[in-house]
């Protein structure tokens, strides 16, 4: 193997340096066999001279061997010299010979001396750390063998040459022949490999030292006051002398620069900004157009056909610039989820974006990336349903800034509008969402069931401005008016936050929402306590404006009925049958009836149960009034909806409530003129008393139990008159005894025996029920029941495991 | 303990005072509903009894009646459409 090696290297070697002997012409040609005889001696004269012999590399480098071609030793050499060249006058081929000889020799000197040095130092891959002292010893090691090998052609040859070619063609010949010697004897892979690291990290530093004093305009810098710089450019110069600053150092600058770019762009400035808070691509243009060509063309200049390469490098700053946008770009799209999600601070990394997504390329990339990001970051079973349409909210936010046209964000949203189609919350969410109160200045937190970011959105939208039919008429008064953009869709001119709502709304299909919303705005509107019912109508214009009027009559005629019930209440009232009931109630509360059309509302809880006596009596009376008023209908109580305020007056406090009405007349059923004996109740007596499930009549006493209104022992509930007595009641406390001390937890634990009661007595009374149901009615009647949808999902499936609870179709019912 | 009721909100459906699930014969929906042109049910669009004791939305006999192919009949009985004094009125 090595032979091998050997024998390829040779053959190499001579087909680049010819062996000497072939050099040496034939005397024949020469002429006379004295002349042939004469130029024998001459050769072995000049070349007995030029040898070089074993020369240390000590020797070399303290000049000790200039006594060596001292000419008294040699006296004769001139005179050979001369008839050397005389033999060939006309042609150069006889200097070229003994120059061709003297090169060889040189190559054998600094095969046998000088290589097994540097190899020494080059043997294995230089650290990095000692990359410039290396390349430093190899440029003075190379630089004294240079000078040496240069010094008897300098002082004893090109003289006498002279006559016949000029002295700097043939000194140029040479050194050329050196470097190749050099270059071809050395591990030159290594040596770039190194070079380049030594360029990567002074302009690392030269940079990086830069930025210390933040961030001052970056094309004014001059790189040459940098010491590291300057070192870096001497050795360069260096590397240039012993003709090691060539292509290949070029390519290894060229790969340094590029590397120092990426780490400039990624680095120092995506890095040390995650989420984007600097628009930082006009700065990366000034360093590309400034300090980075600067440096380039100062090491440039240091290297073989310096000046030619630096008119090239101001032609390159374009690509550069391109390059460096790229990169930016590139990296900055990386951090695309954490920018949408930081808003308020990302603006600086969107408009990066923004440079960077010009071309289809680029736009489709962004694309790529982004939904990787979406499915790793969003797009999982342990996301909120909330939490997803807070970040689409983001997202069209977003997207409106990146690509006003709205090309992308349809693209980009793909994903997302395929994975809400299976969270059948989604819908529902979105509504609730949209119908929350929103105080203003208060702080909004997303909950299981509302996006706070809708809630913001839908808040953000003035009434007035939500467009009920696509917007077609100009306002010729308006003065501001412009006309659309060409390639602008037909609701260009709709704010904002309605564009938002608007692409909210196209998540889920068009059936889902309108069903969601008829049941939704049902509950909603019976709940509320509205006057305006602001959030209400502004959601139906959306919707009707999104879906079309003709689904959404329910919706309308409920939201109307509110109306118009109060305006029936007035004349209902002025009758003699109303006045007659109300003037025998004692305390003449204030009663009030939602009317509502029947055929239009969703399926209404039908609970029956006998209300406090007073209300009766209003209702009675109410009645007769409305069939005095509207003579050809009927009204059908529904004594479980609606709401109540009640005022407790205990023995030594007050307590108000506002409570759904089965809850009131629970707790009235309490109510006694005389104070001095609490009353007491069981579950039992009660659901007997008012003709009331147990499930209502608990989740009632249980309400008053935690307002510490009451107290349970033995199953009996009774008054607390007074929280003193109540303090010496003993160690039963009431609350503990309706909810069971648990062990404390860090963890609130959801499979609790009250809840699983409660889930009990629910299902008793409904029948099956879907998990929302089942998940709202809990917290109706249970204010601690802080879970969420999927908590209660998973104690439901654990009941189903105890075969306690079936699932059919989505609806919990009981085992039978 | 004494117990105020300050204000009670009850909940009441209403409907026509006509047999459940009856449909208007003229556009086949039900009377609590309404005729295909109106938007809400009630006072917008009430019912007409006529003397053959039949029964309409107000606004689906009056289409009805102004078509001369209807000769002023009841399209249920073709007895003389006559509207009876009982029209919901406040
Ligand atoms: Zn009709
Ligand atoms: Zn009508
Ligand atoms: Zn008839």
């Amino acid at each position: 193997m090595g032979e091998h090696v050997r024998n390829m290297e040779q053959t190499i070697f001579q087909s680049v340096f010819p062996p000497s002997f072939e050099l040496r012409p034939s005397p024949e040609s020469i002429g006379s066999p004295s002349a042939q005889a004469e130029y024998m001696d001459a050769w072995s004269t000049a070349t007995r001279f030029l040898e070089l012999g074993d020369i240390s590399l000590g020797a070399v480098e303290s000049l000790g061997y200039a006594a060596r071609w001292n000419s008294d030793r040699f006296p004769d050499f001139e005179a050979a010299l001369q008839t050397l060249t005389s033999h060939g006058l006309g042609s150069n081929q006889d200097e070229g010979n003994l120059i061709e000889w003297y090169c060889f020799e040189v190559k054998r000197h600094f095969v046998t001396v000088i290589r097994p040095i540097l190899e020494s130092e080059w043997q294995l891959n230089v650290p990095c750390g000692e990359a410039f002292t290396v390349l430093k010893r190899t440029v003075t090691i190379l630089t004294a063998a240079k000078d040496l090998y240069m010094y008897p052609l300098l002082i004893h040859v090109f003289p006498i040459m002279d006559t016949y070619m000029s002295t700097n063609d043939a000194r140029q010949k040479v050194e050329n022949r050196l470097h190749a010697i050099f270059s071809h004897h050395l591990p030159t892979k290594r040596i770039y490999d190194a070079l380049g690291f030594v360029m990567y990290s002074t302009g690392c530093e030269v940079f990086r030292t830069f930025r210390d004093h933040g961030q001052p305009l970056l094309s004014d810098y001059d790189p040459v006051r940098n010491e590291s710089f300057q070192h870096m450019s001497e050795l360069v110069h260096g590397l240039r002398e012993v003709g090691l600053a060539g292509r290949g150092a070029q390519v290894a600058f060229a790969r340094a620069m590029d590397k120092l770019m990426g780490e400039f762009v990624i680095g120092q400035w995506v890095e040390s900004d995650p989420y984007g808070q600097r628009h930082m691509t006009p700065a990366l243009i000034r360093w590309i157009e400034g300090a980075f060509p600067t440096f380039m063309k100062q090491v440039l200049v240091n290297m073989a056909d310096g000046s030619n390469i630096v008119s090239e490098t101001d032609q390159e700053i374009v690509k550069w610039h391109e390059m460096a946008v790229a990169r930016l770009g590139k990296a900055r799209v990386k951090s695309l989820f954490d920018f949408i999600t930081h808003l308020d601070v990302s603006t600086g990394g969107l408009m990066d974006i923004k440079d960077y997504i010009a071309t289809p390329a680029t736009r489709s990339q962004l694309t790529a990336s982004f939904s990787q990001q979406l499915s790793t970051r969003l797009l999982h079973a342990g996301t909120a349903t909330t939490r997803i349409l807070d970040v689409y909210i983001y997202i069209v936010r977003a997207f409106k800034v990146l690509d006003p046209k709205g090309v992308l964000l349809d693209r980009i949203t793909r994903p997302v509008r395929r994975y809400v189609r299976d969270r059948n919350d989604a819908a529902r969410v979105i509504i609730w969402s949209l119908l929350a109160e929103v105080n203003h200045g208060a702080p909004l937190e997303s909950t299981p069931t509302m996006s706070s970011e809708i809630a913001r959105e839908i808040n953000s939208l003035e009434l007035e401005t939500v467009a009920i039919a696509p917007v077609e008429d100009v306002d010729w008064d308006n003065m501001t008016w412009m006309p659309d953009p060409i390639d602008a869709t037909p609701d260009y001119k709709k704010p904002a936050s309605e564009d938002v709502i608007m692409h909210l709304l196209g998540l889920c299909e068009r059936e889902v929402f309108i069903d969601e919303v008829k049941s939704i705005l049902g509950e909603h509107l019976l709940r509320v306590e509205g006057g305006q019912f602001i959030n209400e109508t502004r959601l139906l214009k959306l919707f009707t404006a999104r879906f079309g009027a003709d689904k959404l009559q329910a919706c309308e005629v409920m939201l109307k009925d509110m109306e118009t019930s109060r305006k029936l209440t007035w004349p209902i009232v002025r009758t003699e049958a109303y006045r007659a009931a109300s003037r025998s109630t004692p305390g003449r509360p204030r009663f009030k009836t939602h009317i509502v059309s029947s055929f239009f509302w969703p399926q209404l809880l039908q609970e029956v149960f006998d209300i406090p006596q007073p209300v009766d009596r209003l209702c009675k009376g109410f009645e007769q009034g409305f069939k005095k008023v509207k003579p050809n209908r009927r009204l059908k109580w529904l004594p479980a909806l609606g709401r109540v305020t009640v005022e407790l007056e205990l023995k030594d406090r007050r307590v108000e409530e506002e409570v759904p009405t089965w809850n009131a007349t629970v707790i009235n059923a309490f109510g006694s003129t005389n104070s001095t004996a609490p009353v007491s109740y069981t579950v039992e007596q009660l659901a007997e008393d008012l003709s009331m499930k147990p499930f209502f009549v608990r989740a009632a006493l249980t309400f008053w139990a935690a307002k510490n209104v009451l107290y349970e022992r033995n199953g009996t509930f009774t008054v607390i008159e007074s929280l003193n007595d109540y303090g010496n009641l003993g160690p039963s406390q009431p609350v503990q005894s309706v909810q069971p001390a648990e062990p404390e937890e860090e963890k609130p634990n959801v499979d609790t025996p009250v809840h699983r009661q409660m889930i009990l007595a629910m299902l008793t009374n409904h029948g099956g029920l879907p998990i929302e149901r089942i998940h709202m009615m809990l917290k109706v009647v249970l204010p601690t029941f802080t879970f969420d949808a999927d908590e209660l999902g998973h104690l439901l499936v654990t009941m189903i495991g105890d075969e306690i609870l079936v699932n059919q179709g989505g609806l919990f019912s009981l085992k039978r | 303990m004494k117990v105020n009721i300050k204000s009670w909100t009850a909940v009441a459906a209403w409907r026509w005072d006509m047999p459940e699930d009856d449909v208007c014969g003229i556009c086949r929906s039900p009377y609590d509903s309404t005729c295909s042109k109106c938007k809400y049910p009630g006072d917008e669009c009430p019912l007409l009894w006529g003397e053959c004791n039949h029964c309409f939305h107000a606004h689906c006999i009056f289409v009805w009646i102004r078509a001369e192919t209807s000769h002023g009949r009841c399209p249920m009985c073709r007895q003389e459409w006559k509207i009876v004094a009982k029209v919901s009125q406040d």
